[in-house]
């Protein structure tokens, strides 16, 4: 009950936060119902994550501070109010009706997924555990970790709301929430283009995604990406018919600026909106307005990090700018940079630049992870028939919202391309949408032939198919009554340490932890040392035992957990068991875990892993590695 | 110019010929798959 109400109440600040917003810009009164509610929304998500940092940055990270936030920008919902009864919307057409339908049975799934215990690796390694960190510590804790701790964090202020004030079960409705608010804002933007028949359409095609089923449910920030970039081009696009009011322009800002502080690639992204920004006359006030505004709601996760590191980036622009010390060296960088690389399987050249929507619609190499996260058929499907229809409907391109969204697309997809960072599919979750949207006008202008229909049914078919698999675990642990340890141990890679480290360890102990899947469930206090994307804990091939053991104990670790795998490549492993032959560590548990294959297919088997571990023992006469 | 009838035949070709390819990608998983709902 409380976590229901505490993710509605989320859910109200956002739409009072943005109610209140479009009241301050003047563009309350030229939108109607569905459009108020949807950018107030999209607009209000981003305001309410903003606001919390600051609020925890002056120690609020405590239920009552949130609480009071949440309820002051709740009453914004007034703005929400309409002038008089709008015009009644025609009853629902049979078409309407069965897609209607499919939306509901989507979202009865995906809220199976989030009834039960998370199990999503990224979440667990810091879209869920920073908040939980955060939370504890009642103010933000800078990680020096790049990628996945010293990271835009606007999303996961939502996320930390949820679970201080109605703990984990609030957090992971929340992710429902969010998620179909976000396709619920995408179609409504749609609507005046596709009609009311076709947004429909494109909201189930787009809520049974793969990339999305994937990413909707758990902390991943994509989805809600997609939302920010749906909102800014809509409002940009609004925007180029006002040369005087600068209302439109801004919001389309706050918007892009919600993306950027979403995460690094939203940069390029957003970048891609200045296109349409920048067009048509009285292009400079509206490029000022919009990117003041962008800036301002961008900035502050990039202003924290250049606080802590010295690079607004971490660790993106080491030897470009000044480093505090002690944080990153050139060994890590050429590590982390030789890690990124590992993510890209082909070059950046313009002939992959055409071919690698097809290829990784196919499969593609696996780095593109486009097989079970992917984007589905339905691009490639409907490709032949949304050029006739473009060709058909040239003379009504310039000009049009589809055309600016699709551009941007294009834009931003070469952005991402030809500035490699990754190459997993996925990621472009966030412009999916506005090919989407153009894709099925201009199939709709090709006058839907016949195998163009079949293909969004088979897509559908598909898709939904794929959305009942995915929630068919959850489901059957809903059904079984299966405990929640049982689930977890069955579901999260190495949860068995996490089990242990509960179980032995105090909260004046700390552990050092070298598996990321575990992070959000350790009660107790650890240090979490990624390989090759923090520098704190050296685990470079030329680590030495006594800077490892000086390492650890200044980071006040007294038990190691690592793989006991008996190879020499596991640095972690090797430098612990070093410790231990010197008489510094003792060995105090031998545990096995399981690492599933799959969540979803979970036939596919699981394997199991052993680890140690050992107990830092600095006092002990015989360790021989005293500084 | 294509006639209709040939361009709805290319179509039916299109959209076979991707749906084969795309599915042919989970071939791998299929048994795991019916393993699972099975």
């Amino acid at each position: 009950m409380t976590a229901a109400l505490a993710t509605l109440l989320l859910a109200a600040a956002c739409l009072g936060g943005g109610a209140a917003a479009l009241r301050v810009l003047g563009l309350s009164a030229d939108l109607d119902r569905a459009e108020r509610w949807a950018s107030a929304f999209a607009l209000g998500y981003g305001l309410v994550g903003w606001a919390i940092f600051p609020l925890g940055l002056a120690g609020g990270f405590h239920a009552v501070p949130i609480l009071v936030l949440l309820a002051a920008f709740s009453a914004g919902m007034v703005f929400l109010r309409d002038a008089g009864p709008g015009p009644a919307a025609p009853p629902l057409s049979p078409g309407e009706r069965v897609l209607a339908a499919g939306l509901a049975v989507a979202a009865a799934l995906g809220l199976a997924v989030v009834l039960v215990p998370p199990a999503d690796a990224d979440s667990l390694a810091y879209h869920f555990a920073l908040p939980k960190l955060f939370l504890a510590a009642g103010h933000p804790v800078f990680q020096a970790r790049g990628l996945d701790g010293a990271v835009p964090l606007l999303n996961q202020m939502t996320y930390l709301a949820a679970l201080g004030l109605g703990g984990e079960r609030a957090m992971t409705l929340w992710t429902w929430l969010s998620a179909w608010g976000a396709v619920a804002a995408i179609g409504v933007a749609a609507r005046p283009a596709l009609g009311r028949q076709g947004a429909l359409l494109l909201c189930l095609l787009l809520a049974t995604t793969p990339a999305w089923l994937y990413g909707a449910y758990s902390g991943q920030i994509e989805v809600r990406m997609a939302m920010f970039m749906a909102a800014a081009v809509w409002l940009a696009v609004r925007a180029l018919g006002e040369s005087r009011r600068l209302g439109w322009a801004a919001a389309a800002g706050l918007a892009a600026g919600f993306c950027i502080a979403s995460k690094y690639t939203g940069l390029i992204f957003t970048a891609s909106i200045g296109l349409v920004v920048l067009s048509r006359r009285g292009w400079l006030r509206r490029a000022l307005a919009f990117g003041a505004v962008a800036a301002l709601a961008g900035c502050p996760w990039y202003l924290w990090n250049w606080a802590n590191t010295g690079d607004p980036l971490y660790p993106m622009l080491w030897g470009k700018v000044p480093y505090k010390p002690g944080l990153w060296d050139d060994v890590t960088h050429a590590r982390f940079l030789s890690g990124m690389a590992a993510e890209l399987a082909v070059p950046a050249s313009l002939r992959w630049w055409l071919s690698y929507p097809v290829v990784a619609t196919l499969g593609g190499p696996a780095e593109f992870q486009s097989t079970r996260t992917g984007l589905g058929p339905l691009g490639l499907l409907l490709a032949p028939f949304a050029l006739a229809g473009a060709w058909r409907a040239r003379a009504r391109l310039a000009g049009s919202p589809l055309a600016a969204a699709a551009m941007v697309a294009l834009v931003a997809y070469s952005l991402w391309f030809f500035i490699p960072s990754s190459q997993r599919l996925r990621h472009l979750l966030p412009l999916y949408p506005l090919v989407l949207a153009p894709l099925l006008a201009a199939v709709a202008a090709d006058g839907w032939r016949r195998p163009a229909r079949v293909a969004v049914a088979a897509t559908l078919a598909l898709q939904m198919a794929a959305a009942g698999l995915f929630a068919w675990q959850p489901l059957r642990h809903l059904a079984s009554g299966e405990s929640r340890e049982a689930w977890l141990r069955r579901n999260v890679a190495d949860y068995q340490v996490a089990e242990w480290a509960n179980a032995h360890l105090g909260p004046g102990e700390r552990l050092f932890n070298t598996t990321r899947t575990i992070n959000y469930y350790l009660d107790v206090p650890y240090f979490y040392a990624h390989n090759w994307l923090q520098s704190q804990v050296d685990l470079d091939l030329g680590a030495t035992e006594p800077r490892f053991f000086a390492q650890l104990q200044a980071l006040g670790i007294t038990h190691a957990a690592v793989p006991d795998t008996g190879s020499t490549d596991d640095m972690a492993e090797r430098l612990t068991l070093a410790l231990v032959a010197h008489g510094c560590a003792a060995a105090e548990a031998q545990l096995e875990s399981r690492v599933p294959r799959s969540r979803t297919i979970q036939t596919m088997g699981a394997d199991t892993q052993r680890w140690v571990v050992a107990r830092l023992t600095a006092q002990s006469p015989r360790c021989d590695l005293k500084p | 110019m294509k006639s209709p009838r040939l361009s709805e035949l290319l179509g039916w070709g299109w959209v076979a010929v991707i749906l084969v390819l795309y599915l042919a990608q989970f071939r791998p998983l299929l048994a795991p798959i019916l393993a699972v709902v099975g």
